[in-house]
């Protein structure tokens, strides 16, 4: 299993020019600019392109699109996650000589739907068996699991808030963050938050306050992998693929096995750590997922960083800073940085948030991150569910 | 029906201050679909059908029996005999790996079981636009499988704060109530015993 270990780097990691309201934008343009952007990070050309990976558009029209012919093409399009998986498929695909530059692109009018077509079989199993009961989309089903978590382990709301406002802290620090103090004043919802204003902000599915849920954005986001022996060519320091896991483990919510765990993540973590021969003690920045508050807390558990149950008194430690500001465990100052960029939550999520959470992955082992870098970290993980909770990809990445 | 149109103006506007929050308008715009639905409705004279604003499921030919079951007001599920086990969703086989068998038989369930996870949307989800604030429960029936419904229920938050609600239904025993929401789609729903 240790074979993948540092065999491969990502070399390019970069999002669309703007993030947030971009009507102006479709899909496939978000998917190209987002590449523009990440090649000119790697310093290639996007005739360097022999592979490409996509999710939320099928490679096909991603490759005719940007005007390539790639001789690898990967479409594994199973939500969020996508793109930890793409990373888990190039690292294989660059190692087996499929490829030499692999490019991984995201895009997604998640806000403003430019070329956003859904709609599906209406004859599918959530068609029939989940749709009729006034189901409204990832506020209505990703909170599904949430309440038995609660009964079974005393989690509660004032838990959760803590997450958010540990974020949006994050989020305060990043220039690009949709709803950080650079970007959106307090009167429109930006800046600082107290957990107190989480529980008070509007009930949009109990047990989710508005503030317990994502930003909803238009954005893209792409990576770009070559071989360890390549990377060193590189003007900026490559970050490697230590370790990766994928799984799935049910498509509809109200069809997981246990409801306080999720089996994809924790099957996609054991393969990580074991292809890594890391363990969660080896990892110093993570990058979990949050579509919502209780998302990074279920990551936490099922990945090993805090006992099964816990997650809520774990996240809902503080302690007191030297100027008597209040530290979160997750948030800037706390012993457990996590969602640094400001996350789903306050940082952007255009449907398919993972691109981005492995983007700031790199930007964070690089030393890019300006106000908000965590010093002196070499490991970082990126995980992200597919679905609700359905599937899942975990990448473990280092700069050494 | 549901206005999009409202709808897509909103997306345009700081995210804080929407009704609807844009990812449940997207999900919303799957339900166009019935609009065109409940109009062939109207023309053949299903009024019922055509005035319900709700998904409603289309079975296939495996779910059929399930679907018919429920018209008739009884909790059909497939059995599968070597495991002597009920299984949810209806499939042509047992989905239990180590089994696999494809001689199914359809047996009538109790209709009992308990709350084992739910929410409370406050969102305007049709049929539920002017009910909300609802429940929409994950049920374990007494004979082990699980399935997703709404728990009728006056007061789904029963006088309690929010922050004191915690997860008051978890585990409280239900039965089925069967929704006939036209003439042709009953719902299995759950209320309290």
């Amino acid at each position: 299993m240790d074979q993948i270990r540092h065999k491969v780097a990502i070399v390019g990691a970069a999002e669309t020019d703007d993030l947030g309201n971009l009507p102006g934008m479709s899909r496939l343009a978000l998917h190209a600019q987002s590449a523009r952007n990440a090649l000119d990070d790697a310093g290639l050309k996007l005739s360097d392109v022999d592979g490409l990976l996509c999710a939320g558009a099928i490679p096909n029209e991603v490759a005719e699109y940007l005007g390539i012919q790639p001789r690898y093409i990967d479409g594994t399009s199973v939500g969020g996650c996508s793109f930890m998986i793409h990373v888990r498929h190039a690292v294989a695909a660059i190692m087996a000589g499929y490829c030499d530059v692999a490019l991984i692109t995201h895009g997604e009018s998640g806000r403003s739907g430019v070329d956003m077509g859904r709609g599906g079989s209406r004859q599918s199993p959530g068609a029939q068996y989940e749709a009729p009961f006034a189901i409204g989309g990832a506020p209505t089903t990703f909170s599904i699991p949430v309440l038995r978590h609660f009964h079974q382990y005393g989690t509660t709301k004032e838990h959760l808030a803590h997450i958010a406002a540990a974020t949006r802290a994050w989020a305060n620090l990043n220039p690009m963050a949709m709803m950080g103090s650079h970007r959106r004043s307090p009167d429109r919802g930006g800046g600082p938050i107290t957990p107190e204003d989480v529980l008070n902000s509007r009930m949009i599915c109990y047990p989710f306050n508005l503030l317990d849920c994502c930003v909803v954005a238009d954005g893209g986001g792409a990576l770009v992998l070559v071989s360890e022996e390549r990377a060193r060519d590189f003007a900026k320091p490559p970050v490697y693929v230590l370790g990766a896991g994928e799984a799935n483990a049910h498509w509809m919510v109200s069809q997981m096995r246990d409801h306080t765990t999720a089996d994809a993540y924790r099957i996609s973590g054991e393969a990580a750590y074991k292809s890594a021969g890391l363990g969660p003690q080896d990892i110093e920045h993570c990058m979990f997922y949050d579509a919502f508050t209780f998302t990074p807390l279920m990551a936490a558990e099922d990945l090993g960083f805090v006992p099964k149950g816990e997650g809520g008194p774990f996240f809902a430690e503080t302690k007191t800073g030297p100027d008597g500001e209040m530290i979160y465990k997750s948030g800037p100052g706390g012993d457990f940085p996590m969602n640094t960029n400001g996350g789903g939550l306050s940082y952007c999520h255009t449907g398919m948030y993972g691109m981005f959470a492995i983007i700031e992955s790199v930007r964070q082992l690089r030393g890019e991150c300006g106000e908000r870098q965590v010093e002196g970290i070499n490991t970082s993980m990126a995980h992200g569910p597919g679905g609700m909770f359905a599937s899942a990809g975990t990448l473990i990445l280092s700069n050494e | 029906m549901t206005d999009l149109s409202a709808g897509m103006t909103d997306l345009s506007t700081g995210m804080t201050d929407l009704d609807v929050p844009p990812h449940c308008l997207l999900s919303l715009s799957r339900l166009a679909f019935w609009d065109s639905v409940r109009a062939t409705a109207r023309k053949r004279g299903d009024n019922r059908m055509a005035d319900y604003t709700g998904a409603l499921p289309q079975p296939t030919p495996e779910s059929q029996p399930y679907w018919d079951g429920l018209k008739e007001h009884k909790l059909i599920l497939p059995y599968c005999p070597p495991c002597s086990a009920f299984h949810f969703y209806p499939r042509p086989f047992c989905p239990k790996p180590d089994c696999f068998n494809w001689e199914i038989d359809w047996r009538e369930v109790s209709g009992k079981g308990k709350v084992h996870t739910y929410v409370i949307s406050h969102l305007p989800i049709p049929p539920m636009q002017d009910a909300a604030p609802y429940v929409i429960a994950v049920v374990e029936l007494d004979e082990g499988p699980r399935l997703m419904s709404n728990l009728i229920v006056d007061d789904p938050y029963d006088g309690k704060d929010l922050r004191e609600h915690g997860s008051h239904w978890v585990d409280a025993p239900v039965e089925i109530v069967f929704d006939d929401v036209t003439d042709e789609v009953t719902l299995p729903k759950f209320r309290l015993v």
